[in-house]
């Protein structure tokens, strides 16, 4: 058979990641695309490599049949440099992804219960169609022009790899818990990565990292019991997500649809803009002709102090509306907010 | 050839399914594959019912369903309609549109079944349990599900 030349023209380098380098390029099919490029590494013997790229080429060419409204578009795979790289196609995510949102803070209820709602449609369709995802974090969830929601970089995170490769690549902390214990991954599995990304796009990067490392908790049980949660997140909120975190899979969720049901029910208001600084919480939200702020000091590990008031959007005298008694200390600081929150 | 329907009814709040195989032979029973709910999501409602949409089109298109029945407005007694009434009739017209977007629909009100299946109404047959036991095969049906199969197996001997 005729050797053909591709059109494609890579661009400048857009990520990183554990599996290769992600390109802008431009197809002449499909215009603007995302090119994923997986090198054979030092640690590749030909047999590894050879079943490595087998593996993936199978998946990703099974992937470009997987057209669905929430998952990245795969176009093509070939092989590229004499065999010794895999070049993935795929459809080009102008929003960027979720890792970004995580790491500039809270995300509001109605972003994250749409990013819910959309990943779950993604992931539903792929289970149903007997595949999994197995790589489920804030970095692969990428927003389409629209702002859509889709599940990418999928298929090459294998069960034989997954322990390696989250060690490695920082997924460890999406890791649940059965898999840690030696069993392999499952629908319940992704369930559990998403409750752990719901988890941290709530709270975002600065408010998550003061935690203690979840790899290093979750193996050894009982990891929704030690969860710190921001005060103004809903009880039916912690509900959700703790039932997706759940050590035992009998107990979560059993699939995507199941999850759907869920988050159905959970509130998106009150909005509050949330940001998280090691000494410092804040909240703010417009509500009719007032903003309302409130702010929670960090003085140490054990001072705390907050205080909540409303003001004019224009002019007009600013409204006590709570508060601490002076400095207390950070569980009744907390247990305050939560009732001021009302969550 | 075994076919797969879905039937639907639908409320304010959400949508009942039952996805059931149905023999070609009209005496063997259909066997039940699943019985759940999509809810609408809490919230704007043109969210919600674009969720409900993708999720009812989704359902349909992975799970290679061949037709859909749902079970059809109809007027009930004399009174003014409810706000309830007319968002359970914008869900039920999210839910035909999403299905009519993959496959066949069909739309049977509770009084065609009743006239023109068996010998007695819809809701005799709902209450029988030996009648269930007969009809269907495979997951159990919940009690509030049985008029949703009973479109099914209405539509499959019209």
């Amino acid at each position: 058979m005729a050797e053909y030349v591709s059109g494609l023209q890579l661009g400048d380098k857009i990520g990183n990641g554990h599996f290769g380098q992600v390109f802008k390029g431009i197809d002449p099919a499909h215009g603007d695309v995302a090119v994923k490029v997986l090198s054979r590494e030092a640690h590749h013997d030909d047999a590894a490599w050879q079943k490595y790229k087998c593996g993936s080429l199978n998946e990703a060419q099974h992937l470009s049949k997987a057209t669905h409204r929430n998952v990245v578009q795969v176009h093509h795979v070939v092989e590229g440099d004499g065999g010794n790289s895999i070049v993935i196609c795929m459809e080009f995510c102008p929003g960027g992804s979720l890792q970004a949102k995580f790491d500039e803070g809270p995300m509001a209820l109605p972003a994250t219960r749409k990013v819910a709602t959309e990943v779950l449609l993604g992931l539903g369709a792929l289970h149903t169609r007997q595949m999994l995802h197995r790589d489920i974090k804030p970095a692969n969830i990428l927003l389409d022009a629209m702002g859509v929601a889709k599940l990418g970089d999928f298929g090459l995170v294998t069960d034989e790899l997954i322990l390696g490769y989250g060690s490695q690549a920082g997924y460890s902390d999406h890791i649940a818990y059965e898999v840690w214990h030696g069993n392999g991954t499952s629908p319940k599995t992704d369930i559990w990565a998403l409750g752990m990304t719901l988890f941290r796009l709530l709270h975002g990067k600065v408010w998550y990292e003061e935690a203690p490392n979840a790899q290093l908790v979750v193996p050894a049980g009982g990891f929704v019991d030690t969860l710190k949660w921001l005060p103004h997140i809903p009880k039916a909120w912690r509900t959700v997500i703790r039932k997706m975190l759940n050590d035992n899979p009998a107990g979560r969720y059993q699939n995507a649809g199941q999850a759907l049901t869920g988050i159905a029910a959970l509130p998106i208001d009150p909005v509050w803009t949330t940001s998280v600084q090691s000494e410092l919480v804040r909240w703010e939200q417009v509500k009719g002709q007032r903003r309302v702020q409130v702010e929670w000091e960090r003085i140490s590990q054990r001072k705390h102090r907050w205080r909540a008031w409303s003001e004019p959007l224009g002019a007009g005298r600013s409204r006590a509306l709570g508060g601490s008694d002076g400095v207390v200390g950070q569980t009744q600081a907390m247990s305050e907010l939560r009732a001021f929150f009302g969550a | 050839m075994t076919k797969r329907w879905l039937g639907l009814s639908a409320s304010k709040e959400g949508v009942i399914y039952v996805d059931a195989e149905i023999p070609d032979d009209d005496d063997a029973p259909i066997v039940v594959l699943a019985d759940d709910t999509w809810k609408v999501q809490k919230g704007d409602r043109a969210a919600a019912y674009n969720v409900l949409h993708q999720q009812c089109a989704d359902y349909l298109r992975e799970n290679h369903i061949d037709g859909v029945v749902v079970k059809a407005s109809a007027v009930m007694g004399k009174g003014a309609a409810k706000l309830g009434m007319l968002q359970s009739a914008e869900v039920r017209g999210v839910v035909i549109a999403a299905a009519g977007s993959v496959c066949p629909v069909k739309q049977l009100t509770k009084g065609v079944v009743s006239r023109t299946y068996g010998e007695r109404n819809v809701d005799d047959y709902v209450a029988d349990d030996a009648f269930w036991d007969e009809q269907t095969a495979g997951g159990k049906l919940r009690k509030m599900s049985r008029e949703v199969a009973m479109l099914l197996i209405a539509a499959r001997n019209s």
